[in-house]
C-alpha cells in the first residue's frame, strides 16, 4: 500500500469520524459531561491523543528507556 | 457421568496431563485435547460440583467452590487449554504438553479454591509449570529469564504465603472471601496477587520472560497467570482504591511500553499489563456492574490475546523473525494470518462487534455510573494507545510496510495454528455481536446495553481518529532497533552491579577485620608467651591470652564507668 493510499484511506476515516458526530448533537445515553458538549470530542481526541503518544513516547521516553538491543549481554 | 461431578474439576486436568505424559508420542496432541473438551462439555450440561470439601490436618479445606464468579473463568481457562493445545497440536515436545496441561490445571484450580491453602498450591502450581514453558525455548536467553521468573514469582508466593499464615493466625480461618478491611494480612496477600497480575511496578517479569518462552507456550502464559490474579483480586478485594488506581497506572504504563517496542512479543507482553490495568481499575471501582465489565474483559481479553500472541507466533514460525524491524512484505504470503491478527487486534482496540468492546464499554460505564469521570476519560486515552501499537503499528510494519530484503524462506504455518486462531476469533466476535451469550456467563446481572448509537458513534469517531493520527504520524512511529529499561533493571542492570560491589565491599571489610583480630590474637599470644617455657600446647597459650584478654577489657570497662 502506497502512503498516496494511506492518505486516502486514512482522510476517508477522518470524514467519517466527523459525521459520526452528528449522531452526538442529538439526545443520547451516555453520561452527560461538559466536554462532550465540545463537537467532535471523541475525534479530536483520538486524532490529538494519538498524535501525543507518537511524539511523547515515541519521541520523548524512547529518550529517557530506550538503549541498545544487548543491554544486559544475556 | 454424574459420579465425575464428585471429583474435584482440577483433577480432571492433572489426571489428563498424566495421560499425555503416558500416551505414544503420534497421539500426545490429541490426547491432550480430550480434558478440556470434556470439561467444557461438564461446563455446557452443568456438571461442575459446585462444593467438595477435603479433611486436612484436623481442617475441612473446601477444595472447590464452584460459583457465578469462578464459573467464567473456569470456562475461558479450559477453553483456552483447547484452543492452546490446538495451536500446538504439531508440538512433539512431552514436557511442554504435561507442563502446559498442569499449568492450565494450576489456573482452575485457583479460580476454584475455596480456601487460601488449596489456592497456595494451585498458585504455586502454576508459577512452576509456566516456568517449564519459558525454559522449553532452550535458549540462554530462556534460560535466565525463566530464573528470574521464579525468583520472582517464589518472593510473590512468599507474600501470599506470609499473608495466609498472618490472617489464620488472627483470624484462625483459611476461608478465601472477600477482605473487609486493611489489615497487614490483607496487605500481603493482596501484593502477592499484585505481583501475579504484573501491577506496576511489580511487572517486569513479564515483559522479561513470555518473549523468552516458545511460540506455543506464551499463548498459555498470556492466558492464565494474570487472569487467575485478576480472579483473586476480584474475589478479595472488589472496591479497595489502591487497586483501582493500580489499575489505571498500568493501563497507561503498559500501553506507553508497547508503542516503543520492537519485539512482536514484548510489545504483545506489555499490552497485557495495560489490558490487566483495566480489568483491576473495574475490580477496584467494585459495582456489580464494574465486577462484571472486569470478568468480560478478562474472558474478552484471554480470547484477542490468544490471537494476537498465536498470530505473531505464526509469524515468528513462518519467518524465524520476531522485530518489526526484521519483518514486513508478508501481506500476500500470509493473508489469512493478518485477517485473523486482525480480529484479535480490532477487538482489543474496541472496536464494535468484537468482544473487547463489549468488556470495554461496561468498565467505562461502572466509572460512569460512579461519576468517576477522569478514570473513564484515562482508560480511553490508554485505548488510543493501544490500537495504535496493536491494531495499526504491529499489522502495517510485520505485514503490510515493504521489505528491503526478500525473505531466503517461509516455514508455512500448519493448518491447526490457524484453526486455533479462528476459534479464538469465532467466540470473540459471537460475543460481540450477540452481548446477550457474553453476559450469561457474568456472575452478576448488571449489564450495560453497549451498542446505543451514541456510544457506537464516539467510539467510532475514538478510533477512526486514531487511524488518522497513526497515518499523519507514520514517520515517528517506524520500530527501531533497541530494547526499553523497565524496573527490571533494577535486579538486572547497574543497580544489581552496584549492589554486588557493595556486598563485595562489605565483605571484603570484614576480610580485613578478621585478619585484624588474628593479628591481635597472634600478638597477644606472642607476648603471653612465658618466657620461662618454650614449648607451651596451643591450648594453654590460648587459654593464657584469653585471660589476659579477659582482664583487658575488665580494666577497660572499669576504666569508663569510673
Amino acid at each position: 500500500m502506497n502512503r498516496r493510499t494511506l492518505w486516502f484511506v486514512f482522510a476517508v476515516l477522518f470524514v467519517i469520524a466527523a459525521l459520526l458526530d452528528g449522531l452526538l448533537l442529538t439526545p443520547h445515553d451516555l453520561e452527560e459531561k461538559p466536554w462532550l458538549r465540545i463537537p467532535g470530542f471523541f475525534a479530536l481526541f483520538g486524532l490529538f491523543g494519538g498524535m501525543l503518544f507518537a511524539v511523547a513516547v515515541k519521541q520523548w521516553l524512547h529518550h529517557l528507556v530506550q538503549r541498545g538491543e544487548g543491554y544486559y549481554d544475556e | 457421568m454424574s459420579s465425575i461431578s464428585q471429583l474435584p474439576f482440577p483433577f480432571i486436568f492433572i489426571v489428563g496431563a498424566l495421560l499425555v505424559a503416558l500416551a505414544p508420542r503420534r497421539w500426545q496432541p490429541v490426547v491432550f485435547l480430550l480434558p478440556p473438551v470434556l470439561g467444557l462439555y461438564l461446563w455446557a450440561t452443568g456438571r461442575i460440583g459446585e462444593t467438595l470439601n477435603a479433611p486436612f490436618a484436623g481442617r475441612v479445606l473446601t477444595i472447590q467452590r464452584y460459583d457465578a464468579l469462578a464459573e467464567p473463568f473456569v470456562f475461558i481457562f479450559t477453553l483456552m487449554l483447547v484452543i492452546g493445545g490446538l495451536y500446538a497440536f504439531h508440538v512433539r515436545d512431552k514436557g511442554e504438553k504435561v507442563a502446559s496441561m498442569l499449568y492450565g490445571a494450576g489456573a482452575i484450580g485457583t479460580a476454584l479454591a475455596g480456601d487460601l491453602l488449596s489456592l497456595y498450591l494451585f498458585w504455586e502450581l502454576m508459577a512452576w509449570t509456566s516456568l517449564y514453558l519459558i525454559w522449553a525455548a532452550r535458549t540462554p536467553a530462556s534460560r535466565n529469564a525463566g530464573m528470574r521468573y521464579i525468583i520472582v514469582h517464589l518472593f510473590g508466593g512468599s507474600l501470599l504465603l506470609a499473608g495466609i499464615w498472618l490472617h489464620y493466625a488472627t483470624t484462625g480461618s483459611l476461608a478465601f472471601t472477600a477482605f473487609a478491611s486493611a489489615t497487614p494480612a490483607a496487605w500481603l496477600i493482596l501484593l502477592g496477587f499484585f505481583v501475579n497480575a504484573a501491577a506496576v511496578p511489580l511487572h517486569a517479569w513479564l515483559p522479561d520472560a513470555y518473549p523468552r518462552a516458545t511460540i506455543t507456550g506464551t499463548v498459555f502464559l498470556g492466558s492464565f497467570t494474570t487472569k487467575a490474579a485478576v480472579y483473586v483480586v476480584a474475589r478479595a478485594f472488589a472496591g479497595w482504591e489502591i487497586v483501582l488506581w493500580a489499575g489505571v497506572i498500568m493501563a497507561l504504563f503498559g500501553v506507553a511500553y508497547a508503542t516503543l517496542e520492537n519485539d512482536m512479543r514484548r510489545l504483545l507482553s506489555y499490552h497485557i499489563i495495560s489490558q490487566v490495568g483495566y480489568m483491576l481499575a473495574a475490580i477496584g471501582i467494585g459495582t456489580a456492574l464494574a465486577v462484571n465489565g472486569a470478568v468480560a474483559h478478562a474472558v474478552a481479553n484471554i480470547l484477542y490475546k490468544g490471537i494476537l500472541l498465536m498470530g505473531a507466533g505464526a509469524l515468528i514460525y513462518a519467518t524465524g523473525f520476531e522485530k518489526l524491524t526484521e519483518l514486513g512484505g508478508l501481506a500476500g504470503r500470509m493473508r489469512g494470518a493478518l485477517i485473523l491478527y486482525m480480529v484479535g487486534a480490532l477487538s482489543i482496540a474496541g472496536f464494535p462487534l468484537f468482544s473487547g468492546y463489549v468488556s470495554k464499554a461496561l468498565i467505562v460505564a461502572a466509572a460512569d455510573a460512579e461519576h468517576l469521570a477522569t478514570v473513564a476519560l484515562l482508560l480511553n486515552f490508554a485505548a488510543i494507545g493501544t490500537f495504535l501499537s496493536t491494531g495499526l503499528k504491529l499489522p502495517y510494519y510485520a505485514w503490510l510496510a515493504p521489505r528491503t530484503q526478500p525473505y531466503d524462506s517461509l516455514h508455512p504455518a500448519p493448518a491447526t495454528m490457524y484453526a486455533a486462531m479462528a476459534l479464538a476469533g469465532a467466540v470473540s466476535v459471537l460475543f460481540g455481536v450477540v452481548p446477550t451469550s457474553f453476559f450469561a456467563i457474568l456472575p452478576f446481572a448488571d449489564v450495560y446495553p453497549p451498542y446505543g448509537y451514541a456510544k457506537l458513534a464516539s467510539t467510532l469517531q475514538l478510533l477512526l481518529a486514531t487511524a488518522v493520527a497513526f497515518g499523519m504520524m507514520l514517520p515517528v512511529m517506524a520500530p527501531k532497533p533497541g530494547f526499553s529499561l523497565d524496573f527490571d533493571w533494577f535486579y538486572r542492570g547497574n543497580v544489581a552491579a552496584a549492589f554486588h560491589r557493595l556486598i563485595n565491599l562489605v565483605v571484603g571489610l570484614f576480610d580485613r577485620l578478621d585478619k585484624t583480630i588474628e593479628h591481635v590474637i597472634a600478638a597477644v599470644l606472642a607476648f603471653a608467651e612465658n618466657p620461662q617455657y618454650r614449648s607451651p600446647t596451643p591450648a594453654l597459650q590460648t587459654s593464657l591470652a584469653t585471660i589476659f584478654l579477659a582482664f583487658a577489657v575488665l580494666a577497660v570497662a572499669l576504666c569508663i564507668v569510673i
